[in-house]
């Protein structure tokens, strides 16, 4: 069994924004790891052989021990990544970050115009971001700046780029949106068409090449349109250990969504023993959970079979080879979604999980 | 850009990246953002020369001295080429 290579922190599911594509999960508890907790962790997966830590959430700044942690981080020499809204943030708490040991911000924008940017976000946070991306670069931190694309954004490619290089950005990452969460709620909003696709990896392509040696360009087809699956986290519980904000450990920050598996926390057994032999990690490791059409296909190696959490919320069996596959016997629900010429608006998240319970009551104008 | 990865250049790491020993597998990563470029032995070897102020034709001359080949400059320029491609790093 391979050890992990990179441990994505969840330090919390809180967020002050709202973007409609959000994949977290739809409702939560609020509980999450305490500071001396999350230090544990730290350790014991540099211990296991992490190298990579992505301090996210939610929102990662709304941890007042946020400084704390990013310094237990380099002092076991982890590069500290942090995946961040940028809000709330001020010059001197980034400041702050950086002394502790801060390597790298990926920041996300919503769209490439404020007035677009912070719809999405349903909340004004554009031109605190672009004031966020400035100090990133002036304190000598990689700077990542993040769009994720969906209907409403894409045939703004060409913009973001532009906006992203302005900004000085040492990758530009171009992520379609993960229909899980509140985003596979919304699905019908939020999947482009063929058309909007087919422009806008036009538009990436010649950015590559003409961004080459300057800025990284990374582009994230939507796997809903691509005929493969995506090789999800590079294969279940294989080189990334999540940690959900209440301690869970997962092989991917949605599979808690997956009923019937029972996940472990960390603090209750050591994460090294986690990580081996836990059965909720175990479930889908390796090809022995695989049947046909996965079992005897020569992709399996690539992909591992695809998302197991797609797997499940689209056919009700996690076990199934990802119906973005076009050899998955229930493919024809993706071309269905895409099929779905829909009209839908794309509605904010909530903030609260009791607007959740209530059913579409907006919160928080 | 091109002309970062001539011989005469005197390219240095990105101060985003971070060369570290991977204890656990055993082996040289050139740690940047959100992955790791793992390092062979000659890879490492170029690595180290970089940021001490000498060209990449000095730095393949005496690579190629040490490892008693006739010239490693093609091999030199090959690899700073993919890793200057990715932005970690920087002409001195």
């Amino acid at each position: 069994m391979e050890a992990p290579d990179t441990l994505i922190a969840e330090l919390t599911y809180r967020c002050p924004l709202r973007c409609g594509y959000c994949s977290n999960p739809v409702s939560y508890h609020s509980q999450s790891l305490a500071t001396d907790a999350w230090v544990n962790v730290l350790a014991e997966a540099e211990a296991l052989g992490v190298l990579q830590l992505h301090l996210t959430g939610g929102e990662p700044l709304l941890r007042e021990d946020l400084e704390e942690l990013v310094a237990a981080a380099r002092a076991r020499d982890l590069y500290v990544n942090l995946i961040t809204s940028g809000v709330p943030l001020t010059r001197a708490r980034l400041s702050a970050l950086a002394s502790a040991g801060l390597d790298h911000v990926q920041l996300s924008i919503q769209a490439a115009d404020a007035s677009t940017s912070d719809a999405i976000a349903g909340t004004p946070s554009f031109a605190e971001k672009l004031a966020v991306a400035g100090w990133v670069k002036a304190l000598g931190l990689a700077l990542t700046i993040n769009f994720v694309l969906h209907r409403r954004n894409i045939d703004d490619v060409d913009s973001m780029l532009t906006l992203a290089e302005s900004l000085r950005a040492d990758r530009i990452e171009l992520a379609n949106t993960q229909y899980l969460g509140w985003a596979l709620l919304h699905r019908d909003a939020l999947l482009p068409t063929e058309t909007q696709l087919a422009r806008a990896r036009a538009a990436l392509v010649s950015a590559k090449v003409r961004l080459a040696g300057r800025i990284d360009v990374v582009f994230v087809l939507p796997d809903y349109f691509a005929g493969r699956p995506r090789a999800c986290m590079d294969g279940w519980a294989r080189r990334y250990v999540v940690i959900a904000p209440d301690g869970r450990v997962l092989p991917c920050q949605a599979a808690h969504s997956i009923p019937g598996l029972e996940w472990e926390r960390v603090g209750e057994r050591p994460l090294a023993d986690i990580w081996r032999d836990s059965p909720a990690l175990s479930r889908f490791r390796g090809e022995d959970w695989m049947s046909e059409p996965c079992r005897s296909c020569e992709e399996r190696t690539r992909d591992f079979g695809g998302c197991r959490c797609q797997a499940f919320h689209l056919t009700g069996d996690a076990a199934l080879t990802d119906p973005a596959c076009d050899r998955s016997p229930h493919h024809e629900k993706i071309l269905l979604a895409r099929g779905h010429a829909a009209t839908t608006e794309l509605r904010h998240r909530h903030l609260q999980l009791l607007d959740t319970i209530l059913g579409g009551r907006r919160s928080a104008y | 850009m091109d002309s970062m990865i001539q011989l005469e250049a005197r390219p240095r790491l990105s101060a985003r990246t971070r060369l570290r020993h991977d204890r656990v597998r055993d082996r040289w990563l050139l740690l940047v953002p959100e992955r790791g470029v793992v390092l062979n032995a000659s890879a490492l070897a170029i690595v180290r020369c970089l940021g001490h102020g000498k060209t990449l034709g000095e730095i393949a001359a005496s690579l190629a001295e040490e490892a008693g080949q006739p010239s490693v400059a093609d091999q030199v320029i090959a690899f700073v080429g993919r890793l200057a491609v990715r932005g970690y790093i920087e002409a001195a």
